[in-house]
């Protein structure tokens, strides 16, 4: 299930958690996936950020408070993993190591453990203007359902992120993303329906729909296959009609996957060898890295 | 297949039937366009790219394969065009000059061919014998022609991707002309179409991007497009324009047809032009649209798109302009792309491609000759 957090409307984290457990509990869904900002929204929500007057401004005053603030959202997505027995991607949040600030998401088992983090390795340029750092890993989590992979935020936008979870195995990536309603309508497009395709693996895709900071966001939640599997050829298994929509499910059939795969075996043509000569060589060498 | 001598002889009658010579006398005797003629490249970092989109039609005279490349080109040279872009496969249709290929395909579009029709043209060889013995005149001829028509209109030209032969294997190579009709370069398809590694051919071992007048160009091969290490590798190394000539052999589908270049062009920055074959031979229905693509930023409508054919199966050109200057000042301050993270690409790659599972068919055509796996 994907969830755009258009529902529940709730300024308490009391709603907040009964809301999202009765959508989560309503489709009998195994993985759950929250949208992107989901922490500053529930933070802005609850009133614990003041009266941001935009979106950076909500941003600047979440990581004041990140070190009080991360935990409890987590707390709260824990327990609601738990008591929905599903496992959870709760959207992303902020966290801070060292002198480093990552904007992640996470896995969440229907323990309620967190079963891992991701940190978004690609930033954009207004992250990267926010003092955000870059992740260095891509971890794949172990599931009853199959192997999962988190990309985060603008990670979408990037084929290495998506191209070197698949090739460790991901069967389902599942994205938190959020899309400034400024940007063109197609830029979705350029997201998780063409790493899907190019990866062969399910995603799903959660597309955050209530303003944050006076922004307004315009992503449609939608579940991936590569296009062989759907009957339109779309690549759709499900998408929410408009951004309004509170969340989409659809029944991932891993067989019909490795049938669309055995016709198709992309990764089977790719030309390692080739790549070899030129990457990582090619990309910009570390002096030169933009921080 | 060894070739006997009487395939030999008519191997060389086939190349001397399309001689050089003879075609240029051809092309030289029409009119040449004054409006087309020697057309200024790079006007202020702007580039007027054609994509053509071409119905395959036999022909068992090289001199109507001539004339029809001449239509398009001079059409093209008369509405503006710096660059024009012809598809994969261009060339096939002088298969039409083998004894038995005209009847084979009438016979297939009759109902007599489809999945019952053979394999390759002609009964008893395989299609990579087929192309062994074609490729060289198909070779000699089509880029004869397009040497030709490329001076005459003052143009650079894509020819298309052909069959060619490379110490005796079949690849998929495109080339590249100047407007003095010079040749500039080629690219061999680095990913090949499954049928393809089942017919044998030899994939290519490398990328090339050529600076020109117009531009940085680069020419990957239709399935080179379906992965993303193609483009990414071709704009580290300067290019910024991808010209993509491809000819699928599937039913035409709008999600299916979004899969290549259109993604490529969106993650890596560059402007895309997109020529397609359309149309049938033998048991292959080709279909597929031409077109001009750019990051969405840069389209009159924000999806990427800045001309494409309105059809999927009948010839046509298309053209549009390019903004080279637009497009760097866009690389350097995207919103969202623009960022890198070497240390994590260095930690994967390329390390995480030996995860990847080997292609399910070696090539049967390069036994004894192995690919140049050297990295």
């Amino acid at each position: 299930m994907a969830c755009s957090l258009n529902e529940p409307a709730f300024c308490s984290a009391n709603e907040y958690y009964a809301g999202l457990l009765s959508l989560l509990t309503r489709g009998e869904c195994e993985l759950v996936v929250l949208p992107a900002h989901s922490a500053l929204l529930f933070a802005e929500r609850c009133g614990l950020l003041g009266s941001p007057e935009s979106f950076f401004s909500a941003f600047s005053a979440y990581l004041k408070c990140c070190a009080e603030l991360t935990p409890r959202f987590l707390e709260v997505h824990t327990e609601l993993a738990r008591s929905a027995g599903v496992f959870l991607v709760p959207g992303t949040f902020l966290e801070i190591d060292g002198a480093n600030c990552y904007h992640s998401s996470a896995l969440i088992g229907p323990n309620g453990e967190i079963c891992g983090r991701q940190r978004q390795t690609h930033l954009s340029r207004e992250e990267r203007a926010a003092g955000l750092s870059r992740g260095a890993e891509l971890r794949t989590f172990s599931t009853p359902s199959g192997t999962a992979g988190l990309v985060v935020g603008s990670d979408a936008w990037y084929p290495e992120v998506s191209r070197i979870l698949g090739l460790q195995g991901t069967d389902i990536a599942c994205h938190p993303g959020s899309i400034p309603e400024s940007f063109s309508p197609h830029y979705q497009l350029c997201g998780m329906w063409k790493e899907v395709q190019q990866n062969q693996f399910f995603g799903i895709e959660s597309q955050l729909s209530p303003t944050v900071g006076g922004e307004n966001f315009q992503g449609r939640c939608a579940i991936h296959a590569p296009c062989e599997m759907t009957e339109d050829k779309s690549g759709y298994l499900a998408l929410s009609s408009n951004k309004e929509g509170p969340a989409v499910s659809a029944f991932l059939d891993f067989q019909a996957r490795r049938k669309a795969i055995r016709e198709y075996p992309l990764y089977a043509f790719l030309n390692p060898p080739a790549y070899r000569r030129y990457l990582p060589s090619l990309y910009p060498s570390a002096g030169k890295e933009k921080e | 297949m060894e070739m006997g001598w009487k395939e030999k002889a008519f191997q060389r009658y086939l190349l001397w039937k399309a001689r050089p010579k003879k075609l240029e006398r051809h092309l030289n005797k029409k009119k040449a366009s004054p409006a087309g003629s020697k057309v200024s490249p790079e006007k202020k970092g702007r580039v007027r790219g054609a994509a053509v989109q071409l119905k395959l039609k036999l022909h068992h005279d090289p001199l109507g394969f001539a004339e029809e490349m001449r239509v398009l080109v001079e059409e093209a040279a008369d509405r503006g065009a710096q660059l024009v872009v012809f598809p994969e496969y261009n060339g096939l249709q002088l298969l039409g000059m083998l004894p038995g290929v005209m009847e084979l395909t009438s016979r297939a579009e009759q109902g007599g061919g489809g999945k019952n029709a053979p394999a390759g043209p002609a009964q008893g060889h395989s299609v990579l014998d087929v192309f062994r013995f074609a490729a060289p005149f198909i070779e000699r001829t089509t880029l004869s022609i397009f040497s030709s028509l490329a001076s005459r209109c003052g143009l650079y030209i894509m020819a298309g991707s052909l069959v060619c032969l490379d110490n005796g294997s079949v690849v998929n190579r495109a080339f590249l002309f100047d407007p003095a009709g010079a040749p500039i370069g080629f690219q061999d398809k680095v990913h090949l179409f499954p049928t393809e590694q089942e017919w044998g051919f030899r994939r290519g071992s490398r990328f090339d991007v050529f600076p020109t007048a117009i531009g940085t160009l680069a020419m990957p091969v239709c399935m080179d497009a379906t992965y993303f290490e193609t483009f990414r590798i071709l704009s580290l190394m300067g290019a910024r324009i991808a010209l993509v000539p491809i000819a699928n052999a599937e039913p035409y589908n709008e999600h299916l047809a979004l899969r290549g270049i259109w993604p490529r062009v969106q993650e890596s920055l560059i402007f895309g032009i997109k020529s397609a074959l359309v149309g049938r031979l033998l048991e292959f229905e080709f279909t597929g649209r031409a077109g001009l693509f750019a990051p969405l930023e840069l389209t009159p409508r924000g999806d990427g798109v800045l001309a494409e054919t309105n059809q999927h199966s009948e010839t046509e050109l298309v053209l549009a302009d390019l903004y080279l200057e637009a497009l760097e000042e866009l690389r350097r301050g995207h919103p969202v792309m623009g960022d890198m993270n070497p240390p994590l690409y260095r930690r994967y790659f390329p390390r995480v491609y030996e995860s990847a599972p080997l292609p399910a068919h070696h090539p049967p055509g390069n036994a004894g000759k192995p690919e140049d796996r050297s990295g």
